[in-house]
């Protein structure tokens, strides 16, 4: 499903040059739940946005579903990123000047899809994290919990193959943790959506299947 | 748009009131200041009333004599119009007039009214509205009767709610009498406003002889009226034949000029300036133009460095956006169709403006300086115009989004999401 091979990602500044990646090589199967686990900045993140397309590599080969991501356009880019990617981030990132519906079907506006439908598949997916009644209240009326859940429904309504989640429970409490992480075991299990997760617990590395090292760019064993 | 685009805009607008504020008054202010500027020269140009058929008219008003070494301009002297324009224009073709200021008391003050001296055929060019009797004809011009047409607001001062036709009022010193009252008249219609009309000649200024006619100015604007047997080209050449016969007679003495005749905008534009320096009708619409740009085009500086700001706390939600699959491209329009939505809201609030300042500010915008009255002036909105206003501020708030826009399309999602800045 996805496959990095040698990739290395280089921040150059105009005096420093920082490593954040260093010839990773990683196969991750289709339906496989994984995480990605290591200290503060040795290139968990960077790793995820590569695998989303949100960043580029600085060398090496990125397939994405049998395609290789080399040379791709702003537009083929944005249309993979559409299509077959989904992301939950730590801090969420709704967009405060929408309400919870149209948060959600955000990912659906970039797409071909009548009003009607991007509403049924909203209230689908609504109903999926337990948040229909709250459709019309904006992101400052919301727990954190609810506006993960708000966030995890944003990154499923479109039905990607693969979802990217940056410590999804990051900004939560222990029992919102949880609720989210079960969330998306069940979503993993029920749909079979590739899941590749960035985490610092061990608790919750230890609920996906494989657990990926990084040590200053590196993978360790 | 999508109305889910709209709906985010609304949302947009109403969260960041202060930049909404700034960004509406940005546009509104120059959308209403170019309108009302366009409405006073259309107000000018044809300002209705009396003058209201003045696409039928040629108007002459400016006369230059140039002599060795000295030089004079005015109107139109009498000697000219009488000798020379009777002569050329067919009956009920010539109209001319002149003005002033007159002192008239009434019980309790001294008002300075304007009185215009014309001849008779001035009632039949220009469509005076009467309320009350009629003018004077041409008999009563010849016979020098002391004879006045008043308007509707000096009767009401003179003569309270009553009729006044064959009253009598004073007028420096001599007694006339009222034989009509006319609508009260536009001060933009400068060739027929007034609040006296008395004959011209009870106080006509013509002794000159006809070498002195040939090379003095006086104070007459001069009406031709076309028809289909004197047309404008006829008009104009029969007047410069006038100015050549004008011009043996002072041979190398002097030369007169004329400034017209000209249509009603050429008029407009070319106002008290001196006859040979006027550089045509193309050049002042440009100048027009040019200013209404300059007006429309300033703001949108101001709108870009806003939007610039406003990308820069935005940045988080672009990066989410191009994250969920937005492309370049849909980012930019994005935030220029906002720009866009902002503008039509700001140039429909800076019509409305526009109607509210004209309506209450109508004498300070329109009529003269030390004449104000343009109560009768019928403020009419041009919506071509204003669609061509609304044109411009368009392309100068879509052109204000291009740089932020630009900006936006070098967005790395993931330095933004990571908190880095735009």
């Amino acid at each position: 499903m996805i496959y990095l091979q040698n990739i290395s990602k280089v921040y150059r500044t105009r005096n420093i040059e920082t490593l954040a990646l260093d010839n990773i090589n990683l196969e991750i199967q289709k339906s496989e739940f994984l995480s990605i686990m290591g200290p503060s900045g040795c290139g968990k993140s960077t790793m995820l946005n590569v695998i989303g397309l949100l960043d580029e590599p600085t060398d090496g080969k990125l397939i994405l579903d049998g395609v290789e991501i080399n040379g791709h356009t702003d537009k083929a880019l944005a249309a993979l990123r559409n299509r077959k990617l989904g992301f939950v981030f730590q801090n969420f990132h709704l967009i405060s000047s929408l309400n919870v519906q149209d948060n959600v079907e955000l990912p659906l506006l970039y797409r071909k899809v009548s009003s009607g439908e991007r509403k049924k598949l909203t209230e689908e997916v609504l109903e999926k994290v337990g948040l229909s009644h709250r459709r019309k209240h904006f992101p400052s009326e919301l727990s954190g919990g609810q506006c993960q859940r708000v966030a995890v429904a944003r990154a499923l309504v479109g039905k990607p193959e693969i979802l990217l989640a940056d410590e999804p429970t990051g900004n939560l409490d222990s029992k919102m943790g949880e609720d989210i992480m079960n969330l998306l075991a069940s979503l993993n299990k029920a749909l079979g959506t590739t899941i590749v997760m960035v985490t610092h617990d061990r608790q919750l590395a230890n609920q996906t299947e494989r657990i990926i090292h990084l040590f200053d760019g590196r993978k360790v064993n | 748009m999508k109305y889910i685009h709209l709906k985010q805009i609304r949302e947009q607008l109403r969260q960041n009131r202060f930049f909404t504020f700034l960004s509406l008054f940005g546009v509104s202010i120059p959308v209403m200041i170019v309108m009302i500027m366009i409405v006073k020269v259309e107000l000018s140009i044809n300002p209705g009333g009396p003058e209201k058929d003045n696409d039928q008219m040629l108007f002459l008003s400016r006369t230059k004599v140039r002599m060795e070494g000295d030089r004079a301009i005015g109107y139109v002297n009498l000697g000219i119009i009488e000798k020379y324009f009777s002569e050329i224009a067919p009956e009920g073709s010539l109209a001319f007039s002149r003005s002033t200021l007159t002192p008239v008391f009434l019980e309790n003050e001294v008002l300075d009214v304007p009185i215009r001296y014309t001849n008779a055929d001035f009632w039949d060019i220009f469509d005076f509205r009467f309320v009350e009797g009629s003018h004077y004809n041409h008999e009563k011009v010849r016979n020098k009767d002391n004879v006045v047409v008043i308007s509707r607001n000096l009767r009401r001062k003179l003569f309270g709610m009553q009729d006044a036709v064959g009253e009598t009022m004073e007028l420096e010193g001599e007694t006339y009498r009222v034989i009509g009252v006319v609508e009260d008249v536009t001060s933009l219609a400068l060739n027929a406003y007034s609040e006296v009309w008395l004959p011209y000649t009870i106080k006509s200024f013509k002794s000159l002889d006809p070498g002195e006619i040939a090379k003095s100015a006086g104070g007459y604007r001069v009406t031709f009226r076309a028809s289909e047997d004197w047309d404008f080209d006829q008009i104009q050449s029969d007047v410069e034949r006038v100015r050549s016969r004008l011009n043996q007679i002072n041979g190398e003495q002097a030369e007169i000029l004329f400034g017209g005749p000209a249509p009603a905008a050429e008029s407009y534009f070319r106002g008290f300036r001196d006859p040979e320096t006027y550089e045509g009708n193309l050049l002042n619409y440009l100048a027009l133009a040019g200013k209404a740009l300059l007006i429309l085009f300033l703001p949108a500086l101001n709108l870009m460095s806003l939007n610039l700001t406003r990308i820069q706390e935005r940045s988080q939600e672009i990066a989410i956006r191009k994250a969920f699959g937005a492309t370049r491209k849909r980012m930019a329009f994005q935030i220029m169709g906002e720009n866009a939505v902002l503008t039509i809201l700001g140039g429909l609030t800076g019509l409305m403006m526009a109607y509210g300042v004209m309506y209450f500010f109508k004498d300070q915008i329109f009529a003269g300086f030390f004449i104000r009255n343009a109560d009768q002036a019928t403020i009419q909105i041009n919506y071509v115009a204003f669609l061509l206003v609304m044109g411009v501020s368009l392309v100068f708030s879509i052109l204000s989004g291009l740089i932020p826009s630009l900006r936006i399309s070098r967005l790395q999602p993931a330095y933004v999401l990571k908190g880095g800045e735009l």
